[in-house]
C-alpha cells in the first residue's frame, strides 16, 4: 500500500512536472534559440574518472542459439554468448553505467544536438549499455537488414515499439530521467540492452579496460552511482575542486 | 442470425461473462439501487462492472484476474493495445470507448454495447482513465490518421503477400499466418508472461477486430504492451492497405454452427494421405471447441478452439480427416501432472507451466449405443450407463479406443482397439486421418450405419499449453450422416415420371386441338 502511494506521489510529481512543461508529449527538443536563452550552464572543468574493479570469477556466459538468424549466427564462428557480465582481462568490469546521482546545481543542462547511436548489429545492441540526456536524440540503427523491433520497457517514460524490417535509422527520445530502461527485441529473445536517461550530461559507461571518465563538472560535492545489470548499484561520495580531477574506484565481486 | 450454439453460449458465459456474472451477483447481493439511479456515476459503474477483473485500483488484479489469460488490462501501466495513436502513446478517449463497446475477441472482455448505455460507457471510461492512467489528459497524443479504405483487389492482396514477406511478419505469425513463426515460442507481454502471436487464419481471434480497417490500424499503431510493433514509419499507406488486405485474405471461414457432417460414399479403398484427391468428394465442416469447465480444474484458455472435419466411407470403413491449427508440434509427452484437481478454475498465477510439454492429441467421440430410442449420452465423455466410444489419437501416432463414462472417471482403454490413425503436422496445422470399421464386432462399440444421424463430438489437447487429461477443449454434440449413394432406380423413376407426364400432356394437347 505504501509502495503504491509512493508510486502515486512520484507519478503525480512527474505528471505535474510534465503539465508545467506545457503539456507536450515530450519536452520539445531545445532549439538553438532556446539553448541561448538558458541560464549559462554552470559547467566547469572538473573530472571524475576511475575504474570498475572486478574480483572473483564471472558466471559462465549463456550460449545464445542464433540458428534462426543465419545472417547473425555467421558473425560468431565460435558461438555467441550473453553479455550479462563482461569481465575484462585486466580484472575490471565492462558495461557499468556510472553517473552523478546527487550534488549538481539545480539547473537545466543544455542537451547536446548530437544524437546517441544504438546500433543493432549481429543481432546485438551496440553499445550494450548507453547513457543519454532527456530530450536528446536516440538514433536507432538496424545494420543487420533483417527484422528487429526496438522495444524499450521504461517505467516513467513512454515506451515505444517500432518494427525495423530493413537497414535503416529511426529517431526517438526519452522525456524524463530514468535509470535504467531495458531495451528488447521481441523477434530475437536474446537481444537485451540498457539505456540510462539523465537530465544532465555527467555519465559514462566503463569500457573494455574498465575505465570511465566524467568531465566538465563544476566544483561540488557529488554522489556518484555505478549501476550493473547483474550486480546492482554502488555509490561513492566525492568532492571535486574547480578544475580538479578526482579518481574513484568501484569494486564488484563475482562468485 | 444463426441459432445460438450451446457451446458458444457456454463459452461466453464462462469466459466472457465470468466477470459480468460476478458483478451482477455482487450488485444484487449488496442490494444496491444503482440500477435505478438517475444520475450516471462512472465510479459506481466501474466498481460494479469492471473491478472484478480490472481491480478496484485499476491495476488489473481484480479477484478473478488470476483465472484469466490474457490478463485484464492494468490501467496504471498506461499501455494500451487498441489505439489510433502512435506507438507507445496513450490512446484517445474515443479509442477506449470503442474497445469497451466492442469487447476484445478471444478474451474475457465482453461487449458492453447494448449492456451499458453510451452515456454509461463514456462515464466509466472517463472514471477509469482519469483515476488510473498515468499522464491521462496531460498531453495530446500524436494521432495516426486512418484514411478511408480502398476497395480490395486481387492485385492488392498479391502486393500484400509480398509485404508480409518483406516486413518479415512471418517471423512471429508464421508463413501461413497460423502464429507459428520461429520467434513465436519466446514472446512475452509487458508483464513478462508468455504471449502467442495471433493466428491470422481465425477471424474470431483478432483481438482488435478482423475487418480491413482494424487490421490496418493494429499494424500501423502496433499493440502496446505486446510484442507487436508499429510499422507506420517503414511503410507507405498503399502498402499498409495491401498488407491488411492480404492478412484478411488469410482468414478462413468461421465454423458453421449446427451443421451436419456428411460422409461421402466412395467405392475405393479409403485414403490414408490427406492430400489424396478422394477427400475433395467430402465437404469440409468446422466446429468450435471450448475449454472444459465442467469439472475441476476448469480450463478457460484452451489451445485448440476449432477443428475442420471431412468424412468418407466405403462398404467396410469410415475415415475422418480432422484438421486443426496448433502452432507448436508437441510429439512426446514430457509433462508431469502438477495441477491440483480441486474442482475450481485453473489459477494461472500458480499454474505450473510444464518445463516439458505434454503430447498433443485429438479425440473423436460417438455414443457407444446407436440403437433407436437410446438417449444421447452426456456430451463430455458420456455418463455411467450411457457410455461413449472415444477414438483417441496422441502425437506420435498412437491411437487407442476408449470407453468414456463421464469426466470424473478415467476413460477405460478397450481390450480390442479397432481404430487406425495417421497424422502430419506442417506449418502450424495438424492433419489427422482416423478410421474405424463400420462394424467391429466388439460389443463395446457402436455399429455405424449409413443414413443414420450419428452424434459426434471432438476433443483436443495442446501439449505446450499444458493440456492433458480433462484439461482439454471440447465441442458439443454434432451429427454425422453417412450419405447413402443415390440408387440407380431414383434416376429411373424420375425419368419415367417425366416421360409419362410428357406423354399425357401431349395426348391432352392433341385432344384439345382436335
Amino acid at each position: 500500500m505504501l509502495r503504491r502511494e509512493a508510486g502515486l506521489l512520484v507519478f503525480l510529481g512527474v505528471a505535474l512536472a510534465l503539465a508545467s512543461c506545457g503539456g507536450g508529449a515530450e519536452p520539445p527538443a531545445p532549439s538553438a534559440e532556446d539553448q541561448e536563452s538558458l541560464p549559462p550552464a554552470a559547467a566547469g572543468a572538473g573530472t571524475i574518472s576511475g575504474v570498475i574493479n572486478f574480483s572473483g570469477t564471472a558466471p559462465e556466459a549463456d550460449p545464445i542459439l542464433m540458428d534462426a538468424e543465419a545472417i547473425c549466427a555467421e558473425q560468431y564462428p565460435d558461438g555467441a554468448f550473453g553479455e550479462t557480465v563482461v569481465a575484462n582481462s585486466n580484472g575490471t568490469l565492462q558495461n557499468v553505467f556510472v553517473y552523478v546521482k546527487e550534488g549538481l546545481p539545480d539547473q537545466e543542462w543544455p542537451v547536446s544536438s548530437e544524437g546517441v547511436l544504438l546500433d543493432q548489429s549481429g543481432c546485438r545492441y551496440h553499445p550494450h549499455v548507453l547513457g543519454i540526456q532527456a530530450g536528446q536524440t536516440l538514433i536507432i540503427r538496424n545494420s543487420d537488414g533483417i527484422l528487429h523491433n526496438i522495444h524499450p520497457m521504461p517505467v516513467v517514460n513512454r515506451p515505444f515499439n517500432l518494427g525495423q524490417p530493413v537497414e535503416m535509422d529511426s529517431e526517438k527520445s526519452f522525456a524524463t530521467p530514468e535509470v535504467m530502461i531495458p531495451v528488447e527485441c521481441d523477434v530475437h529473445d536474446w537481444m537485451l540492452g540498457y539505456i540510462g536517461v539523465l537530465s544532465h550530461p555527467f555519465f559514462a559507461v566503463s569500457g573494455s579496460d574498465g575505465s570511465f571518465s566524467i568531465s566538465g563538472l563544476p566544483a561540488g560535492n557529488y554522489v556518484v552511482e555505478a549501476w550493473h545489470e547483474l550486480y546492482g548499484t554502488q555509490t561513492i561520495s566525492v568532492s571535486v575542486a574547480e578544475g580538479g580531477t578526482e579518481q574513484i574506484e568501484f569494486t564488484y565481486a563475482g562468485s | 442470425m444463426s441459432k445460438p450454439n450451446p457451446i458458444r453460449l457456454l463459452h461466453y458465459l464462462l469466459l466472457g461473462g465470468l466477470g459480468v456474472t460476478f458483478t451482477i451477483v455482487s450488485g444484487r447481493a449488496g442490494g444496491s439501487p444503482a440500477f435505478a439511479q438517475a444520475a450516471i456515476d462512472g465510479e459506481t459503474i466501474y466498481l460494479e462492472r469492471c473491478a472484478f477483473c480490472h481491480g478496484e485500483n485499476g491495476d488489473g488484479s481484480g479477484p478473478v484476474a488470476r483465472y484469466l489469460n490474457p490478463r485484464p488490462r492494468n490501467f496504471t501501466l498506461g499501455q494500451f493495445r487498441f489505439r489510433t495513436t502512435a506507438s507507445g502513446e496513450l490512446p484517445l478517449r474515443s479509442d477506449v470507448i470503442a474497445i469497451v463497446k466492442s469487447g476484445v475477441n478471444g478474451t474475457a472482455m465482453p461487449r458492453w454495447e447494448g449492456v451499458l448505455s453510451d452515456a454509461e460507457i463514456e462515464a466509466v471510461v472517463d472514471y477509469l482513465t482519469t483515476s488510473f492512467v498515468p499522464f491521462w489528459g496531460t498531453y495530446d497524443p500524436p494521432i495516426i490518421e486512418i484514411p478511408d479504405p480502398p476497395r480490395v483487389t486481387a492485385a492488392m492482396v498479391e502486393q500484400g503477400a509480398q509485404q508480409f514477406q518483406d516486413l518479415q511478419c512471418w517471423k512471429c505469425h508464421g508463413d501461413q499466418g497460423r502464429g507459428n513463426g520461429p520467434s513465436a515460442p519466446t514472446l512475452t507481454d509487458e508483464t513478462d508472461r508468455p504471449i502467442r502471436p495471433a493466428d491470422l487464419t481465425k477471424a474470431w481471434r483478432y483481438k482488435g477486430g478482423s475487418d480491413l480497417v482494424s487490421i490496418y490500424t493494429r499494424f500501423s499503431t502496433g499493440m502496446d504492451g505486446s510484442p507487436m510493433p508499429s510499422f507506420y514509419d517503414v511503410t507507405a499507406d498503399e502498402g499498409r492497405w495491401a498488407l491488411a488486405a492480404y492478412v484478411q485474405s488469410l482468414q478462413a471461414g468461421e465454423p458453421t454452427e449446427d451443421s451436419v457432417l456428411q460422409a461421402a460414399f466412395v467405392s475405393e479403398v479409403l485414403p490414408t494421405n490427406p492430400d489424396d484427391p478422394l477427400w475433395e468428394q467430402a465437404d469440409p465442416t468446422s466446429y468450435y471447441l471450448t475449454g472444459q469447465v465442467i469439472v475441476g480444474p476448469r480450463w478457460q484458455t484452451p489451445g485448440v478452439d476449432a477443428v475442420t472435419v471431412r468424412a468418407l466411407y466405403n462398404s467396410a470403413d469410415l475415415a475422418l480427416l480432422v484438421e486443426w491449427n496448433d502452432p507448436f508440434e508437441d510429439p512426446e509427452s514430457g509433462g508431469v501432472e502438477l495441477l491440483p484437481e480441486d474442482g475450481t478454475y485453473v489459477d494461472l498465477e500458480s499454474f505450473p507451466v510444464p518445463a516439458e510439454p505434454f503430447a498433443d492429441g485429438l479425440a473423436v467421440q460417438i455414443p457407444a449405443q446407436l440403437a433407436e430410442g437410446v438417449a444421447k449420452p452426456y456430451f463430455a465423455w458420456g455418463q455411467p450407463g450411457n457410455p461413449v466410444n472415444l477414438w483417441v489419437w496422441r502425437a506420435g501416432d498412437q491411437v487407442q479406443e476408449f470407453t468414456g463414462t463421464g469426466l470424473t472417471a478415467e476413460p477405460a482403454a478397450q481390450a480390442s482397439s479397432d481404430v487406425a490413425a495417421t497424422a502430419s503436422w506442417t506449418d502450424g496445422r495438424y492433419r489427422l486421418i482416423i478410421s474405424r470399421p463400420l462394424a467391429t464386432g466388439d460389443p463395446e462399440d457402436a455399429t455405424i450405419q449409413p443414413g443414420q444421424f450419428i452424434p459426434i463430438a471432438f476433443q483436443a489437447w495442446d501439449g505446450s499449453k499444458g493440456e492433458a487429461g480433462t484439461r482439454l477443449s471440447l465441442s458439443s454434440w454434432n451429427n454425422l450422416v453417412l450419405a447413402q449413394p443415390t440408387p440407380i432406380t431414383a434416376y429411373l423413376y424420375g425419368g419415367l415420371a417425366v416421360v409419362v407426364v410428357g406423354a399425357g400432356e401431349w395426348w391432352l394437347y392433341r385432344r384439345v386441338r382436335s
